[in-house]
């Protein structure tokens, strides 16, 4: 009974597992297309809907109802360098052209200071926009928020600061140095002859 | 016979080095107060490191080099050329220990790219860098783009006859006024009055755009740094494309055909010569060749119809064979869209445009507006003389500041120089396929290096082989120095070796 009743425990907590991933992890995410796809076959996803998701970058740039936001997928999204990623080639992204109240919520906008929040958007990808002077981006529909950004911390580098000192009093002395020579020459050069 | 140079001829060209290594560690300043402005506490670490290493560096040569003698023109140019050299590895430290390089040659590949206002980069995760490391990118384009001896000539170095060798051993000939020295400042004058006015219209734009004030104004002083030194580094990876804005690519635009011109001509209409304007024969030799490959360009998109209308072929066409005329490299566009939306013809259309260039005496690269105006003016002369009488005289003329005639010296020099560039470009592309990529990305990367330009079609990378980034930075130093210079430091160091 005991036996039992340890193993429906498990499978409880099995189930719940499985419940909150599927609940989590939605499946449109799975369906996300990179830019480097979106780019390389970009003839191919021309004016089709696409999922895409990854960091916001930079800014929102509001423009009256509607706003641009940058979007970056590549693997800098998930631990950028600032944190202590390793490297791992160019940024890429997409450029994303939604209305200005579906990005409210964006509250963390990677650069040096923060990582930026990662949201999912689903929406129209241009090749080459009409709307927009050619631009290659996508016209969103829907826009969650898969993950709130944070800000990085940058513990001070002690053992850096101190060859920084110490490579400052070498030059203080060869300044004083340069100095004193300088000053030199000059009075021997004033001396009668 | 090759004569060996003698210790007073190091201990010259040392004095001068540690003078401009003095100076880089001074330009840090800048970047430093920006670390601190805005916090950047191990960014600040790093460009202390940076400035220490320079002074020390400078200082040792300073001390260890005194001499009384004068500069020879050989002196001058090896200086020029051996300084960028030096200056590039020195300053490479803050970059470097920002972590965003996967190795120093990476770094320096920047640092190169940055003085000779290129604007190809190997930077890491760009979208992550401090202000601090984004402030010493830009100003690097800046800073180059006047010349890093002028800054030198400004700021260090005090009415010496040799001052001349080592200014026209960067790559400048002009002189703006009846003294060197002067000249150079005459250049920080009209440059640093551009920033003002340039920045200020990119600040304000950037805060209509829905950019905060603060990274706006940050923003709105390194595209202006980028553009007018016809650099093309840009804050973001996204580079201009990051605004989505038809007044920002209007006001670059602008930014960086001025910054394309010649100094002699913004000085001739600083000085009240508006008519030099339309009837300089680098700026006509300019519009003539941008129209030339913008048309080939636009052919070559409307073929593939690439852009669903006129307004759109203009807008992402012109700018960016604007931006490779000018040999500033700003992009509208993906580096991949090039190959895999604009084709062939339109690449072309964009290479040949980068591979001319901008004007001599400017902060742009490639073969010049005034030698492509020479070669041009030689060839009418020529046919001129073939269907004229025997006995006669055709004098051809060309205006730059003043009217000239067209001597064969001037042909050969401007005939030598482009051969020179020609043989750049050709070594990169070589290079470039050996390695296995396609001849046209091959060339349009290796002509943008050549020439100063920056924009690229996915060759460059941190993961190309370490031969092609140091071939990219020995185009782009040769390339800014107009090759004299770099004759010179083979010769000096020829002479040094098998001299007697």
């Amino acid at each position: 009974m005991k036996k039992g009743g340890s193993n429906r425990k498990i499978f409880l907590f099995i189930l719940e597992i499985v419940v909150l991933l599927a609940f989590f992890a939605q499946p449109a995410f799975a369906k996300a297309i990179s830019s480097a796809e979106l780019i390389e076959k970009c003839h191919f996803y021309d004016g089709k809907e696409v999922e895409f998701q990854g960091e916001v970058i930079g800014d929102v740039m509001r423009r009256g109802e509607y706003a641009w936001i940058n979007i970056n997928d590549d693997s800098y999204s998930s631990k950028n360098v600032e944190n202590g990623s390793k490297l791992k080639g160019y940024n890429t992204g997409q450029s994303v052209w939604c209305w200005a109240n579906q990005v409210g919520f964006i509250k963390y906008k990677g650069d040096y200071k923060n990582s930026g929040d990662i949201i999912w958007v689903k929406g129209i990808f241009n090749r080459a926009c009409p709307e927009h002077g050619g631009d290659m981006d996508i016209h969103a529909h829907q826009i969650r928020l898969v993950k709130q950004g944070q800000p990085i911390s940058h513990p001070f580098k002690k053992e850096r600061a101190a060859v920084a000192l110490f490579l400052g009093v070498i030059s203080a002395g060869l300044f004083l140095i340069n100095k004193f020579l300088t000053q030199k020459r000059q009075q021997k050069r004033e001396q009668p002859l | 016979m090759l004569v060996r140079p003698r210790l007073n001829d190091f201990k010259l060209i040392g004095l001068y080095v540690g003078k401009v290594l003095i100076g880089v560690g001074l330009l840090m300043l800048i970047p430093l107060l920006v670390a601190l402005i805005f916090q950047e506490w191990n960014a600040a670490v790093d460009f202390l490191i940076g400035i220490f290493s320079c002074f020390i560096f400078g200082l040792i040569m300073h001390i260890s080099c005194q001499t009384e003698g004068d500069l020879s023109w050989l002196h001058g140019m090896f200086i020029a050329s051996f300084s960028w050299l030096i200056a590039m590895v020195l300053g490479a430290i803050p970059h470097f220990l920002s972590g965003h390089f996967g190795m120093y040659i990476d770094a320096c590949f920047d640092l190169m790219s940055g003085y000779t206002t290129t604007g190809l980069y190997l930077l890491q995760d760009l979208d992550h860098i401090s202000n601090a490391v984004n402030m010493w990118r830009h100003l690097l384009t800046y800073a180059g783009g006047q010349g890093i001896i002028v800054i030198a000539l400004t700021f260090m170095i005090k009415g010496t006859a040799g001052a001349v060798k080592m200014y026209v051993g960067e790559g400048k000939e002009e002189k703006l006024m009846p003294n060197v020295i002067q000249t150079a400042r005459a250049i920080w004058l009209v440059s640093l009055s551009y920033l003002a006015v340039g920045s200020i219209a990119l600040w304000i734009t950037g805060i209509f755009l829905g950019m905060p004030v603060v990274r706006s104004l940050l923003h709105g002083i390194w595209v202006f740094m980028g553009a007018w030194s016809t650099g093309g580094f840009a804050p973001q990876s996204y580079n201009i494309g990051y605004y989505h804005s038809l007044v920002y690519e209007i006001i670059t635009v602008i930014i960086f055909i001025i910054g394309s011109f010649n100094f002699a001509l913004h000085w001739a209409v600083w000085t009240g010569n508006r008519r030099e304007i339309y009837r300089n024969i680098e700026v006509v030799s300019f519009f003539i060749t941008l129209m030339v490959t913008f048309s080939l360009a636009t052919v070559g998109l409307m073929k593939l119809g690439v852009y669903p209308d006129a307004m759109a072929i203009f807008r992402k066409g012109f700018y960016i064979v604007a931006s490779g005329h000018t040999t500033t490299g700003f992009a509208t566009i993906y580096s991949r869209e090039f190959v895999k939306q604009w084709g062939s013809l339109a690449m072309l259309g964009v290479t040949i445009a980068m591979a001319i260039g901008a004007s001599a005496c400017s902060t742009g690269g490639g073969f010049k507006g005034l030698r492509m105006g020479i070669i041009f003016k030689a060839f009418i002369q020529e046919i001129k003389k073939l269907i004229s009488p025997e006995a006669s005289v055709i004098v051809q003329k060309i205006h730059h500041i003043k009217d000239v005639v067209l001597e064969e010296s001037h042909v050969r020099s401007a005939l030598l120089i482009v051969l020179s560039y020609v043989c750049i470009y050709l070594l990169g592309t070589v290079i470039g396929t050996y390695y296995g990529y396609s001849v046209v990305e091959a060339l349009f990367d290796s002509v943008s290096a050549g020439s100063n330009t920056g924009l690229s079609c996915g060759v460059t990378s941190p993961a190309m082989p370490v031969l092609m980034k140091v071939v990219y930075i020995f185009q782009m130093w040769a390339g800014r120095l107009e090759f004299m210079s770099i004759f010179a430091f083979v010769g000096f160091i020829i002479a040094a070796i098998r001299g007697r």
